[in-house]
């Protein structure tokens, strides 16, 4: 056999060869994918696993579905691997002599064909022919199968794990979120007694329809909060309409009058007969300067030769001057305000041309300038109309009382008794003005009330309802009344739980110890206590075992065994009434403070020493400069220690 | 042309070669009934131009069949028995003062058993080490030296010895080195039923069988150079040379097995006689060039007697056939 005979088998068995070799190759890779499926599915199921088990949600399942997903690229890398990576030269040939049993006649023959020839021995060319000779029918195909793996049914199983791990359900047992409770606006029972008696106090009084009404609504709302149907964003809105109702800017209405009233005095101070009158309206005593306006009305009525024509020119011309002076502000305030107007167009326009580049900055500061003057101007204007409303009517009776003063001083007497009217009607509404301030201090109070229970929260309830009840004497703390312990002494109890929502029995413990003077001082300490009601309350120790002996005040109930008639209804009766004399005997101011720290606000001596105290709080109040806040404080601390009945 | 002729010339030598095999080993097959494993091993050995250790249990037949062999061959051959008072002249001669014709007297060499084709160094282990050390510059250098002294061995020369590995007691195992100076170590294992009979009839009758020389030295010695000419490709000498280093408890292919019980590896002698073994072995195929097969055929022969097992070997009972075989199990064929 020569070359060119040997050549085409030589290439036929390298194509074989070769054609083995990439099916070995491809094996390989199947083989590698089938292991390395292993990987992301056992993975999947552990990250699957730890997911249901845990519960997560898409966002906490990303970093494990990150985990599975780069765990898919160790089956790349596996197969990219057995695809890629350098493997043994003549593998394919070893193959095909180990399926066709050659003993590596082909492997030979192809090395020993690719060797130089000039290196070829005559064996090597006797084994190239050898190998020619036997590589006749070769089989890749069978050489190297690309058989299932012997690991194909573990991912198979693997997978199925995953989708019976998916199907499996994992229960939940959430507790439904309870549907969101409407946070209703509490008051306290105190708070909620305070509102309705200065209500009931502003009924009692006549008012015109308008504030009726409006007492009315606050009533409504007082009784809405008691009742607790209204949220407080409810609340606020209802107290901001009764607010809007009461009639907002009050207080600058009340100035521009007060001020106009002002300016009308000190014209009127110019006359000798109309000095009284403006004294009173400079000091703000519209009823006074209403009688002082009678009383000049009926002197001129009645006593005309008393005034002489020089007095009377000089009250004339006040007069006049007093009610012109108000249209002669108004319209100066008018007439300025147009100026301004008119200046604020002109800027605009020209700020308008300017667009593209712009006014400087001195121009636009002006313009500002303009602006809020503007805006301020527009504001006393609207105050100043609006007392120009109530004092028009008096401006008018004035005036007509000038032009009447050289006719008739009856008429004139006439016109000043319908100024006197007006003066009145006036202070009649400042009356009312008044109550719709103090209606709109009641609503400002409710508010910062919910306020600083918004922002103390629930605690801040329970602390006020536990000091109501306390200061009611319903809890269970203190000495039952009429069981003055005069005995041998027990041990000291301490407190007992709290009974909520009922009434508390507690026995105490009194005890008299000698004070700095040698006088004799009554302390009374905690005792045991037990409450009956919703939450009933326990004692954590037992109270005094103490034997008492008598009280000071009466008992409760009555002997079982005591029998007689009922008194009769119509039995005559006598009332008489006794006044007994202060002996000085009675408690202490401290020991009714104290004794009502216990027993609650309650008691006669309470109430006085009470009284005592709040009269000189509110002078203080009064008499001293202290800010609105903290005159809600104070008011409202006398509110809560207030004695209950 | 004329490389054409040379390929057929080739050719023939070949074929002449696995003629004379089959000529020999039909011979030696008179006398000697199975082992034919162990007899294609001693031929190897002699056609490698090295040396056997022959062990088994006394009886088997071991030196009936060196002596066979010998008698096979055209070649010379001497017997010695081993004892433990045997002495190094006694293997390899001695001088002694002669006188002439003429009365002088000279020093005179005279030449011990060794100085034959083929040796049969019987129960080998029997001797002292100073004894067995003897045996060294023969077997390799293939040559003596007394008395400052070389004297050449004539080519063929190999060394077939025999040892027993019941015996313990009065024995000396080959030193290492010794013991790596033998191409091929071969266990003659005990005949088969068939075989016993065969025995039987053969050495229990009335005819008696003896071989006659079917090649002689010149023969022996062509075969030898054409053993050396038998081409081994890249990925079979690979595979030996893989083998070697898998036996090495250090190697990068090594098995468990390797790495706990094996002290010292091969040395490269033994990836030589492999290697070398593995192209008789396909001459005997009638192939032209050595294969992964008959490296592994080879393998137990050639590396058993140079696997050292350490102290954890020898106690858990483990052989060196255990060793290789699961060496030949693991490694791979290919290697990139």
């Amino acid at each position: 056999m020569d070359n060119s005979e040997r050549s085409p088998q030589l290439r036929r068995i390298a194509r074989a060869a070769r054609w083995t070799g990439v099916r070995l190759r491809l094996s390989e890779a199947l083989r590698n994918l089938v292991a390395a499926l292993s990987i992301p599915l056992v993975t999947a199921i552990v990250c699957l696993a730890v997911v249901k088990l845990r519960r997560l949600d898409w966002h906490g399942s990303r970093p494990y579905l990150l985990v599975t997903a780069v765990s898919l690229l160790a089956v790349v890398a596996a197969v990219l691997w057995a695809l890629v990576r350098r493997r043994p030269k003549l593998e394919g040939a070893i193959a095909l002599d180990r399926f066709h049993g050659l003993r590596d006649r082909l492997a030979n023959a192809l090395y020993f064909a690719s060797l130089p020839p000039s290196e070829r021995t005559p064996l090597m060319d006797l084994a190239i022919e050898d190998g020619c000779a036997h590589g006749q029918d070769l089989a890749p195909r069978k050489a190297a199968p690309i058989a299932f793996p012997a690991l194909a049914p573990l991912p198979g199983l693997l997978l199925i794990a995953l989708l019976l791990m998916a199907a499996f359900e994992i229960r939940t047992y959430r507790v439904q979120a309870a549907a969101p409770m409407i946070n209703k606006a509490t008051l306290t029972a105190d708070d909620i007694d305070y509102f309705r008696e200065s209500a009931k106090a502003m009924a009692e009084k006549k008012h015109d329809p308008e504030l009726q009404a409006v007492i009315d609504k606050y009533n409504q709302l007082i009784d809405d909060l008691a009742n607790r149907r209204l949220t407080p964003q409810q609340a606020f809105e209802r107290m901001e309409a009764l607010d809007r109702e009461l009639g907002k800017g009050l207080e600058d209405d009340k100035k521009a009058l007060q001020d106009g009233l002002r300016r009308m005095a000190e014209e009127l101070r110019k006359s000798d007969l109309s000095r009284p009158v403006a004294e009173a309206l400079q000091s703000n005593d519209l009823d006074r300067a209403q009688k002082e306006l009678r009383a000049l009305a009926k002197r001129m009525r009645e006593r005309p030769a008393s005034i002489n024509k020089a007095e009377l020119d000089r009250l004339r011309a006040a007069l006049e001057r007093a009610s012109q002076n108000q249209k002669e502000r108004l319209a100066e305030l008018e007439k300025r305000r147009e100026e301004l107007a008119a200046e604020r167009e002109q800027l605009l326009k020209k700020k308008r041309e300017a667009a593209d580049g712009g006014i400087d900055e001195e121009q636009e500061r002006l313009l500002r300038r303009k602006e809020r003057e503007l805006e301020r101007l527009d504001r006393e204007l609207e105050q100043q109309r609006s007392a120009q409303r109530q004092l028009d009517r008096l401006d008018r009776e004035l005036s007509q009382a000038a032009e009447d003063l050289m006719r008739d001083l009856g008429l004139s007497a006439q016109d000043l008794e319908q100024g006197a009217e007006d003066l009145n009607r006036m202070g009649e509404q400042q009356m009312t003005d008044q109550e719709k301030e103090e209606l709109r201090q009641r609503i400002q109070e409710i508010r910062e009330l919910m306020r600083q229970q918004g922002q103390g929260g629930r605690p801040r309830m329970v602390r006020l309802r536990r000091f109501s009840e306390g200061a009611r004497g319903q809890r269970g703390q203190g000495g039952q009344r009429g069981q003055q312990q005069q005995g041998q002494e027990g041990q000291e109890g301490e407190d007992g739980q709290r009974g909520e929502n009922g009434q508390g029995q507690g026995q105490g413990e009194e005890v008299w110890v000698m004070g700095p003077n040698g006088e004799r001082m009554l302390v009374i300490k905690r005792g045991g206590g037990s409450g009956t009601g919703s939450q009933p309350g326990s004692g954590s120790e037992p109270g005094g075992q103490g034997q008492g002996q008598g009280g000071k005040d009466w008992g409760t109930g009555h002997d079982p065994n005591l029998t007689g008639k009922a008194t009769h209804p119509d039995m005559g009766t006598t009332d008489t009434s006794a006044e007994a004399i202060d002996t000085g005997q009675g408690p202490s101011r401290a020991e009714v403070i104290a004794g009502a720290a216990d027993r609650g606000f309650v008691g006669r001596n309470y109430k006085r020493v009470f009284t005592e105290y709040r009269t000189v709080a509110e002078s203080a109040i009064d008499k001293e400069q202290v800010p609105a806040g903290y005159r809600f404080y104070v008011q409202r601390y006398f509110q809560l220690i207030r004695p209950r009945e | 042309m004329t490389e054409t002729s040379s390929k057929e010339q080739t050719s023939q030598r070949v074929q002449d070669f696995q003629k004379k095999m089959g000529v020999l080993r039909e011979e030696v097959g008179k006398v000697i009934v199975g082992h034919h494993d162990v007899v294609d091993g001693v031929i190897t050995c002699m056609l490698a131009g090295s040396h056997a250790l022959l062990e088994g249990v006394p009886g088997l037949g071991k030196t009936m069949l060196v002596r066979t062999l010998a008698e096979s061959l055209s070649l010379t051959f001497s017997r010695i028995q081993f004892t433990p008072d045997l002495m190094p002249a006694d293997i390899i001669g001695t001088t002694v003062i002669d006188e002439t014709s003429s009365g002088a007297k000279l020093f005179e060499f005279r030449r011990g058993p060794i100085f034959a084709n083929i040796v049969l160094a019987d129960e080998i282990n029997r001797a002292t080490p100073k004894t067995q050390s003897a045996l060294l510059e023969a077997m390799q250098e293939r040559r003596v030296t007394v008395a400052k002294t070389s004297h050449q061995l004539e080519p063929p020369f190999f060394v077939l010895a025999t040892q027993n590995p019941l015996e313990m007691e009065g024995t000396y195992p080959l030193p290492e080195a010794q013991l790596d100076r033998f191409f091929l170590k071969l266990h003659v294992g005990f005949p088969s039923r068939d075989e016993l009979h065969t025995i039987l009839d053969r050495t229990t009758g009335a005819s008696d069988h003896v071989a006659k020389p079917v090649l002689d030295r010149a023969e022996i010695l062509q075969m030898q150079a054409l053993v050396r000419e038998v081409p081994v490709a890249r990925h079979v000498q690979d595979f030996a040379v893989r083998l070697l280093q898998a036996c090495h408890p250090d190697g990068e292919d090594s098995p468990d097995i390797v790495k706990r019980f094996v002290r010292y590896g091969p040395s490269p002698r033994g990836a030589q006689a492999t290697l070398l073994a593995a192209k008789i072995h396909a001459l005997f195929d009638g192939r032209f060039a050595a294969s992964i097969d008959d490296v592994r055929k080879v393998a137990l022969p050639a590396l058993r007697h140079r696997v050292l097992l350490n102290f954890e070997g020898e106690a858990e009972g483990i052989r060196p056939d255990q060793v290789i075989e699961k060496v030949l199990q693991k490694l791979p064929e290919t290697k990139a």
